[in-house]
């Protein structure tokens, strides 16, 4: 992102010195004032859907409002203390965590070894680059539909294919153990075409130079890739590991038409726990505040991140 | 083995294929096989029954969903997409003391997610009275920084040359922006547009939210409703409405896929 | 959560305190509540136009459908809208969201336990000034009539009144060689599962109890009756008693020891398709029973839930309708002709008949269209089970959020490997801490 600023390189205009002065501080202000002119809407925005909600999640997290109830009762920090001393939140946010690290995981490792695949030169490559891409532009909610038919545990495909190989299929669905891992495979599918569309954007700016040079060292593909490829990637896997996390801490539409959170609270996410609480249950309060945690859960984890590609990459 | 090495090669690439086409075909598949069949497994299915999308069609008002949807996709994307040009071209060609902060402040939106922002918005937004209103299920979402960053960082790469000539010429922001700057743009503003389009259309928590009547939902919101009040009982509705939805992002794919495709990966490449 | 910490303040002094302008507004210091968006139809334009939001999908919307048709036909000053919402539970939730945005549909569907939030919350409107010549409270079954009745009013009109059944696939239980009358109790099904299991059907070898994943505290109510127990004493959780967590267990093993019932999401689906030859629903599921026993070739059979110990107890469920006190004058008379209309003995036979729901209306049980359906016996079986029912233990039905939560709890027991005395220990304290949220709120609606 280090982009030259030249907007202030433009204005040179020979006048005499004094009225080039007063009419150079007319006009910066005119400019000055054009910038806000064109901010103010998405500012405007912004302020009021993006930073406003915060400091609202803020104040209803510290209140036991009902949402419906002309009364706001104001219980201070109590629906925090409420949250973090319940083991059923602790394991919200630890399935989160689960569930967005196995899928990140799962993105960066098969879409990576698809990348390699889509960047050989086969023929048909481009088809099906466009078809495995598919599966992340189609409603979640449609396609999370078609899912459900999928894993189901008598008639369902996925009964069937493990059929064929002799494993007896769980119920998915209605089975705690195995619901999240069912999102999961959803999810992994939606995302690695994606992902792998990325990584091939970023195998082909690599430069070539560097791998005929090791290649007359001797060595190895593996090698190769180990100390060449991944490396030099590595601003892409930060911007796949990122959008990832972001998309699974929020994964939505697929839980409400699978399983609405169960069976029990077994695919209970984060976000799904705070859509809950607030338009289910209708407490505000814990809404609130389970929203600004998952809030600084996320900065956190993006900072984490920043910091360490900051020190890992040092390529370019 | 350099040809078994190849072989593999495309296998892999069959393998993938199926993988990524299998539940599209199989959204397909159930979509038309008739009511007596569904509940048995079979890989293909047993003829055409397009009953199943005319039950799925009569199930919900689906002509209403669907100019709600087109509707709400178009007007926020455009909306969006107005508002992002400007942004970007303020802090591209613009002075203004500290823009920097302020880029990065608008920038941090970025990190704020959907679900974070959910119940307060809607509380913001029945203050105003737009629940289940086209501004309710629309104007929360145009903010825009995504896009705003695209468009910054393409219009910083136009020649400074062309920019400066307008000014010489005395031509004022509004006509650079139209006159020059936009058409140099033309590329990313297409990819900008096709990414909000298909967000747009998929989006489903914040309309589900936002509406309350079948006359406002979205197609996602009514295929909910439809599986709600259908359930299990009429499956072949249920993947005939679901195909309602994603046809016509399918068909824009294919036909706009180096768009959409160039969109929303380039973050990646253009960061 | 410490009570003495809290304290009260209204909406508008907290929000407006903040100054936040705009979210003042919702706080019901401006602006005036409006009706729901909805269509009408230009040959109806001229009418009040009522919107009535519901719950019902599959066979009791088409129904609803033609009862609302025929309404709008039989007179020229009104037209109704009938607008699915989803669950019970999920029309609930808009209801509350629509408070909260001031558009608001005139009559609503609320179940035995969503329209305590509605009226606790002190927006729906009494009927006692609705009744006139034709219509009357005592024409309407008393028990359910006793139960919309807060402090002498009545809040909420019965409408698709239920109890849960004990449905289940009488031509297996006839191939097996068991009585074709049901389980007389819990410990009978268990005595009978190996044989039911040896049964093949259309899916293989089929398990005996399919447990819904949505409602299973409304069923579970019954055994914990006839384990002696009880979900509340009024706003007392007894979630960590012994007969609450027997009952639990009991089902738990059913489950993982003898492998009998199972966690679905469509327990009259897998009826249909044989997966399972038992299961619990709503006396309301029976017209759907019917048609899935006809695809799959077998005779349905319903029965008394089963008894433990010689214990019988069941729950009466299901939903009425409530008028908002938000809409204005005129529509809630306009709806009041379309609740009169549903009460009439016809057309509440023919709900009846359609669905399966109760008849609400005592004279409804004279209409000749009941009378002739209850020669099947299903139907007898809803009715005769009725005088034995009883609400359900208060905590379920005061506090909104306790059925979702008791669902939560019990569908993971029922799906994974989590202990029955951790679960419903965690759950008492859990729906303690809400019932002290509404103690007072209670206290003042109540006493």
């Amino acid at each position: 992102m280090t982009v030259t600023d030249r907007s202030s390189a433009a204005t040179a205009e020979a006048d005499t010195p004094g009225v080039r002065s007063a009419s150079r501080t007319r006009r910066k202000r005119r400019e000055y004032l054009l910038f806000l002119l064109f901010i103010a809407p998405n500012a405007v925005l912004l302020a009021v859907f993006a930073y406003w909600p915060i400091v609202f999640n803020g104040i209803l997290s510290l209140t036991s409002w009902d949402m419906v109830s002309p009364h706001i009762p104001f219980v201070g920090l109590a629906n925090y203390q409420d949250m973090f001393s319940d083991t059923d939140f602790w394991w919200v946010i630890l399935r989160t965590v689960l569930f967005s690290g196995a899928v990140v995981i799962g993105c960066v490792v098969a879409g990576l070894a698809v990348a390699i695949l889509l960047n050989q030169k086969l023929r048909g490559r481009n088809v099906v680059r466009t078809v495995a891409f598919a599966p992340h532009i189609l409603s979640g909610v449609a396609m999370g539909t078609v899912w459900l038919f999928i894993f189901d545990p008598q008639i369902g495909l996925m009964k069937m294919v493990l059929g064929k190989i002799g494993a007896d299929g769980p119920a998915w669905m209605t089975d705690s153990n195995w619901a999240l891992a069912g999102l999961i495979i959803v999810y992994l599918w939606k995302t690695i075409g994606f992902v792998a569309v990325v990584y091939v954007a970023g195998l082909q700016g690599m430069p070539n130079d560097l791998y005929e040079a090791a290649k007359l060292d001797g060595a190895g593909p593996w090698t190769l890739f180990r100390k060449i490829t991944f490396p030099l990637l590595s601003p892409v896997t930060f911007f796949v590991v990122v959008v990832t996390i972001v998309a699974t801490f929020q994964a939505f539409d697929v839980i409400a038409i699978m399983t609405d959170g169960g069976p029990g609270d077994a695919t209970t996410t984060i976000s799904w726990y705070i859509y809950k609480e607030a338009f289910q249950a209708l407490d505000a309060g814990h809404a609130g505040a389970g929203a600004l945690v998952m809030f600084v859960i996320l900065i956190a984890i993006t900072a984490a991140q920043a910091r360490f590609m900051e020190r890992k990459v040092h390529y370019r | 083995m350099k040809t078994v090495g190849t072989g593999l090669k495309y296998l892999g690439l069959i393998v993938v294929l199926v993988l990524a086409a299998v539940p599209i075909y199989w959204l397909l598949s159930t979509s038309v096989t008739s009511p007596e069949k569904i509940f048995q497994f079979q890989w293909f299915p047993d003829g055409l029954n397009w009953q199943n999308y005319i039950d799925g069609w009569k199930s919900a008002p689906f002509g209403a969903m669907y100019k709600n949807s087109i509707i709400v996709t178009l007007a926020g994307a455009l909306i969006q997409i107005c508002v992002a040009i400007l942004s970007s071209y303020a802090f591209a060609f613009l002075d203004f003391p500290g823009k920097r902060i302020v880029f990065l402040i608008f920038l941090g939106a970025m990190m704020v997610p959907g679900t974070v922002v959910l119940m307060p918005n809607f509380l913001t937004i029945a203050a105003l009275g737009w629940v289940n209103t086209y501004a309710g299920i629309v104007i929360p979402g145009v903010g825009s920084v995504f896009a705003m960053f695209l468009l910054r960082q393409h219009m910083l790469t136009l020649s400074s040359e062309v920019t400066d000539a307008a000014k010489v010429d005395g031509a004022n922001h509004l006509r650079i922006l139209w006159h020059v700057v936009l058409p140099m743009s033309r590329p990313m503003v297409v990819t900008v547009i096709v990414v909000a389009l298909v967000e747009k259309w998929n989006d489903f928590v914040w309309p589900l939210v936002s509406t309350s009547t079948d006359s406002m939902r979205t197609l996602p919101v009514g295929l909910l409703m439809i599986k709600d009040a259908q359930g299990f009982t009429n499956w072949g509705a249920v993947m005939a409405s679901s195909v309602f939805i994603v046809v016509p992002v399918l068909i824009v794919f294919f036909i706009a896929q180096r768009q959409i495709i160039a969109g929303l990966t380039a973050g990646a490449t253009k960061g | 959560m410490n009570s003495n910490a809290r304290a009260a303040l209204s909406r508008r002094t907290l929000l407006g305190a903040l100054g936040l302008t705009g979210v003042a507004a919702m706080s019901g210091c401006a602006g005036s509540f409006q009706q729901t968006a909805g269509t009408v139809p230009g040959k109806y334009a001229k009418r009040q136009h009522v919107v009535f939001w519901h719950s019902f999908g599959g066979t009791p919307l088409a129904v609803l459908t033609e009862l609302v048709a025929k309404f709008n036909a039989s007179q020229s000053d009104i037209y109704v809208e009938a607008q699915f919402q989803g669950s019970y539970e999920m029309t609930m939730q808009k209801l509350a969201t629509a408070i909260v945005a001031k558009q608001v549909p005139d009559i609503c569907v609320l179940s035995e336990i969503t329209w305590r939030k509605i009226h606790l919350a002190d927006a729906l409107e009494p009927y006692n000034d609705f009744f006139d010549g034709d219509v009357q409270p005592d024409q309407f079954i008393d028990q359910f009539i006793d139960e919309g009745t807060v402090q002498g009013k009545l809040w909420w009109l019965p409408f698709a009144r239920s109890t849960p059944i004990f449905y289940y696939n009488k031509t297996l239980f006839e191939k097996a060689g068991l009585s074709a009358d049901g389980p007389e109790s819990w410990e009978q099904l268990q005595e009978w599962a190996p044989a039911i299991m040896r049964q093949k059907t259309a899916a293989g070898r089929p398990k005996v109890l399919a447990l819904g994943s949505t409602y299973a505290s409304w069923y579970l109510q019954s055994n914990i009756w006839t384990w002696g127990g009880h979900y509340s004493n009024g706003l007392d959780v007894k979630f960590d008693t012994k007969p609450v967590q027997a009952a639990g267990q009991w089902m738990v093993d059913f489950v993982r020891k003898h492998q009998a019932a199972y966690l679905s999401q469509k327990p009259d689906q897998d009826m249909g398709s044989g997966i399972t030859a038992c299961y619990l629903s709503s006396t309301g599921g029976l017209t759907q029973a019917g048609l899935n026993a006809k695809g799959g070739h077998y005779q349905v059979g319903t029965a008394f839930l089963p008894q433990h110990d010689g214990n019988f107890g069941c729950p009466t469920g299901g939903s009425g309708i409530g008028v908002l006190k938000y809409a204005a004058k005129s529509r809630k008379e306009a709806a009041w002709q379309f609740l009169k209309f549903l009460a009439q003995p016809k057309n509440s036979a023919h709900w009846t008949v359609g669905t399966g729901y109760l008849p609400v209306v005592k004279a409804a049980q004279q209409e000749p269209e009941l009378i002739k359906a209850t020669k099947d016996k299903n139907y007898l079986t809803a009715l005769k089970q009725l005088p034995k029912t009883q609400p359900q233990d208060l905590i379920r039905l005061i506090v909104s959020s306790a059925g979702d939560t008791m669902d939560e709890q019990l569908t993971k027991l029922y799906s994974s490997n989590a202990s029955v005395p951790d679960v419903f220990d965690r759950l008492d304290k859990k729906l303690g801490s809400l019932a002290d949220l509404i103690r007072e709120t209670y206290d003042s609606h109540y006493k």
